[in-house]
């Protein structure tokens, strides 16, 4: 600890900002609450609390279950097999963490709806349909385990790349049998990061918003997020929305305090290592399979996304304003959050690795997590009545509010990136730095930068996307001059023109896999430019 | 069985304002909240075209269906509109009253069209609504006109639809629709949300008093899904996710009329159909009281009327004598008309709305 270089600026910054932070979020609630006391009730609240937690949690805990099953699968078969375009393969699963809800319900119909490729297949092959499971839980369901299964392989598969060379050598020569390799080394591996990755996916599921939304078949599946819309959008149930929201908030926090003594899960990954295992010949057979079914099922959505979207609608939707202008707004909204998460990581983290006592370590931790607890809609509604409670008309407040709320988004997922690799820094070249007397802005241009260029580019990313797809903040500000990509993908399905939603979903996936991909290799190469 | 679906289209004095679009809408139910002026200014609107030079006013028309664009186009013709960008509710039309109650006095809206009678009684009750003082004794309507805030601008019966490619023999009452195999599945509106979902619960409240639940209770293995808009749910219905959906007795006009099509039809029930009368209503809070009026005055007259049948697909509230399409005159219509006291309404439609939805939960 005594080789940390003196940095009281930076602490003293990032400090300032978790004071500022943990203020907006106080003041967030202290807006709710005020709501719920003040707000007079327009007759009996028709929320049934326990009903919706009781169905929440099902749904949330079988999402968990399955995707981390076909998460370790998926995983397995990717560790066990090499192949050319493998690493695009990872690439596009690892994209899972950051495509937008919305996206994915809409392929979801294409795939499995009744008029989907699946049951039309079936209908032709065997003349049998399969019904229409992409509504109401089973569609669900599906689309959850897709986006955390492919999530859950990633993390997983991370861990199995980085088990030591010797060990699988120990292993090959002992003649290991796949199941036993399975048990003895993987899951060892693995062991360790499934209950904070369980922790994780449990929260997604219990907060999600868009995909319940579109496939939850109206009142009979909702998460506690969309009965907080419902309550307030069409309701006007504030007292209801509000009792919500500090359930919602209650769950969340108990989860995450319960998670928090659990290891982190790393988000940002490096390139695979090598293969140096030879398998049975039935062990591969059955990788190809699991990789073949799980690409499909993951693939296929997103297919159908792009060619519905990009066949039908795409040329009427490139000729309307509202598209141009809807673009240029999440775009701006976009870059601005992914900047201001940035510029809050950094603060943050880097006033964290600076800091030797443990105590002001946690305290600099928390903001991160703030926005686990008070979700999308939860953080929209209390803006929402707080700019309501000022007198500022909500529309003129809803820019500000929504980049905000969207930097904060990507928040805990940023700062598992930049925290760690920071800390490693300051501590194995803290003498270096001292002895050396650089200042800290020297610090941070010549040591800290040059290394992190890659993950900064991954904070971008993320935020940046996070941003681009998110619906929850938007649905409750939105106003028709300010209208993002996927709120116009909303209301397009709203307004019977799926054919300008599919295209916008199409634009939606094409931006955030683009920019999930060039980013960090972009600001990799910047990096290493500056030197 | 893919159909055109209907293209955003913009109140642009561009060549594209004259493209045919294509596809059935209820703009209605898609536009409530009509802003005459916008009181503040943002960085992104500066990046939207100027589309009407003349006027003093940007126009920020976003997303306009037909129907409102031609009733607009007409007004800005006779210089009455410096309007207006048209504020979409997001979640129907009863959304957008709901939406104007969290906006209180900072709503940026005017005036909200589409919401019905069935749901005027809770909207007049939040005082948010100015009178219309509009002289309205020349409408045709069942009944004389006396609602001081809310203006009518169209009305037809509540309908289930099919298709007889897939449903060649329809039911014939509720009863009959809940026995059907529970592979037929039906595309609902949330009642929170919109008007016609609403309706479906005041309808089978109508039509079966405390047996409602147990209807409601039959419904539920064919309910596909509750969306929040009339829009969605019909849109599914076209697509084939769903064999059967809710909405209007005047729906088959526009398939047949615009498509050729007469094979979706609207299911006549034994036990009577509930009616909704469509209404607008001006906001205490526009600073345009009298341009608004002028609105709905427009909307009212002969002019503003003969756009409704062809483009939001419901009867219109005047005579339109032989500007009327034929069509609409040979669409089978209900024996029974099926009515419930907007006193009844306004006591126990809440009860209602969460007695269906606790049974189908």
């Amino acid at each position: 600890m005594q080789s940390l270089p003196q940095r009281r600026n930076r602490i003293v910054i990032s400090l300032t900002l978790a004071a500022l932070i943990t203020g907006v979020i106080a003041a967030v609630l202290w807006a709710i609450l005020a709501a719920a006391t003040t707000v007079s009730d327009s007759g009996s609240s028709r929320i049934d609390i326990l009903h919706l937690l009781r169905m929440t949690s099902i749904q949330a805990g079988l999402t968990t279950l399955i995707s981390l099953l076909v998460g370790t699968a998926l995983a397995w078969a990717l560790n066990r097999l090499r192949f050319p375009g493998r690493n695009m393969l990872i690439g596009i699963f690892s994209a899972a963490i950051v495509t937008p809800g919305m996206v994915v319900a809409f392929g979801m119909l294409s795939i499995w709806g009744r008029s989907g490729w699946i049951n039309q297949a079936s209908l032709a092959m065997f003349n049998v349909s399969i019904g229409n499971p992409a509504f109401g839980l089973s569609g669900i369901l599906l689309a959850h385990v897709i986006l955390d299964g492919a999530f859950a392989a990633r993390i997983l598969l991370a861990r199995l790349d980085s088990i030591p060379q010797e060990r699988l050598k120990t292993g090959q020569s002992l003649n290991l049998s796949p199941w036993t390799r399975f048990i003895i080394l993987d899951w060892q591996a693995m062991r360790g990061t499934l209950p904070g990755l369980a922790a994780i996916i449990f929260l997604l599921a219990f907060t999600s918003f868009p995909i319940v939304l579109l496939l939850g078949g109206g009142p009979a599946n909702q998460t506690l997020e969309v009965a907080i819309y419902a309550a307030v959008r069409q309701d006007f149930d504030l007292r209801g929305a509000v009792l919500l929201a500090l359930t919602q908030i209650g769950v969340c926090s108990i989860i995450i305090f319960s998670a928090a003594a659990l290891p982190a899960v790393p988000s940002s990954l490096g390139p695979s290592s090598t293969k140096s295992w030879r398998d049975r010949a039935w062990a591969l057979g059955l990788a190809w399979i699991v990789l073949g079914l799980a690409t499909l099922g993951f693939v296929l959505p997103l297919a159908s996304v792009l060619v519905d979207g990009l066949a039908a609608g795409l040329i009427n939707l490139l000729s309307t304003v509202s598209f141009w202008h809807a673009s240029a707004t999440s775009l701006i909204v976009g870059s601005i959050s992914a900047l201001l998460t940035l510029t809050f990581t950094l603060a943050l983290s880097l006033g964290r690795s600076a800091s030797a006592s443990q105590q002001l370590r946690i305290v600099l931790g928390l903001p991160a997590y703030a926005y686990l607890a008070v979700p999308a809609v939860v953080l929209s509604l209390g803006g929402f009545l707080l700019v309501r409670s000022m007198g500022i008309a909500p529309g003129a407040a809803a820019p500000y509010v929504v980049v905000f709320a969207n930097a904060l988004l990507a928040l805990p997922f940023a700062v598992a990136t930049l925290g760690p690799p920071l800390d490693t820094i300051a501590r194995s070249r803290g003498k270096l730095i001292r002895s050396l007397g650089l200042s800290s802005w020297q610090q941070f241009k010549l040591i800290e930068y040059p290394l992190l260029g890659r993950d900064v580019g991954v904070v971008l990313a993320l935020s940046f996307c996070f941003s681009l797809g998110d619906l929850g903040v938007i649905a409750l500000f939105g106003t028709q001059d300010f209208t993002t990509l996927p709120l116009l993908m909303f209301r397009a399905l709203g307004a019977y023109r799926s054919d300008d939603a599919a295209a916008i979903a199409a634009i939606l996936l094409i931006g955030t896999i683009a920019a999930f991909e060039a980013l960090p290799r972009l600001f990799e190469r910047l990096a290493h430019a500056r030197r | 069985m893919a159909r055109p679906l209907v293209r955003p289209d913009h109140l642009t004095h561009s060549p594209s304002h004259d493209r045919n679009p294509k596809g059935m809408t209820k703009w209605s139910s898609q536009l409530a909240f009509w802003r005459l002026r916008s009181p503040w200014d943002w960085l992104p609107r500066q990046l939207l075209p100027r589309i009407n030079p003349r006027s003093q006013f940007i126009l920020t028309m976003v997303s306009l269906p037909n129907g409102a664009r031609a009733v607009l186009s007409n007004l800005d013709s006779r210089q009455l509109a410096v309007a207006s960008s048209i504020l979409s509710p997001l979640t129907g039309s009863i959304g957008a009253l709901r939406r104007v109650q969290l906006e209180g006095d900072t709503t940026a809206a005017d005036v909200i069209v589409g919401l019905d009678t069935a749901i005027a009684g809770e909207a007049r009750a939040t005082g948010l609504f100015a009178d219309h003082h509009l002289d309205l004794s020349g409408l045709k309507l069942p009944e004389p006109w006396t609602d001081k805030q809310f203006v009518p601008f169209d009305y037809s019966h509540f309908a289930i639809m099919y298709d007889t490619d897939t449903i060649p023999t329809p039911p014939k009452s509720f009863e009959e629709l809940i026995a059907l195999p529970a592979n037929i599945k039906i595309a609902l509106q949330d009642p929170r949300s919109s008007t016609p979902g609403l309706g479906l619960v005041l309808w089978i409240k109508a039509a079966y008093g405390d047996r409602a639940p147990e209807i409601w209770a039959g419904l539920k293995p064919h309910i596909l899904t509750m969306t929040r808009d009339w829009s969605e749910s019909y849109d599914l219905f076209l697509k084939g996710e769903a064999d059967l959906t809710l909405s209007y007795t005047t729906s088959p006009a526009y398939h047949i009329i615009e498509d050729n099509d007469e094979t979706i039809k609207a299911a006549l029930f034994e036990e009577g159909h509930l009616a909704q009368i469509e209404v607008a209503g001006v906001l205490k809070s526009s600073e345009h009281q009298q341009l608004a009026r002028d609105f709905l005055a427009y909307l009212t007259s002969v002019d503003g009327q003969k756009i409704i049948p062809m483009t939001n697909w419901m009867f219109p509230v005047v005579d339109l004598g032989a500007d009327m399409n034929p069509i609409f005159a040979t669409l089978p219509q209900p024996a029974k008309t099926l009515t419930i006291s907007d006193q009844d309404i306004a006591k126990h439609a809440r009860q209602w709305i969460d007695e269906a939805l606790t049974t189908i939960q």
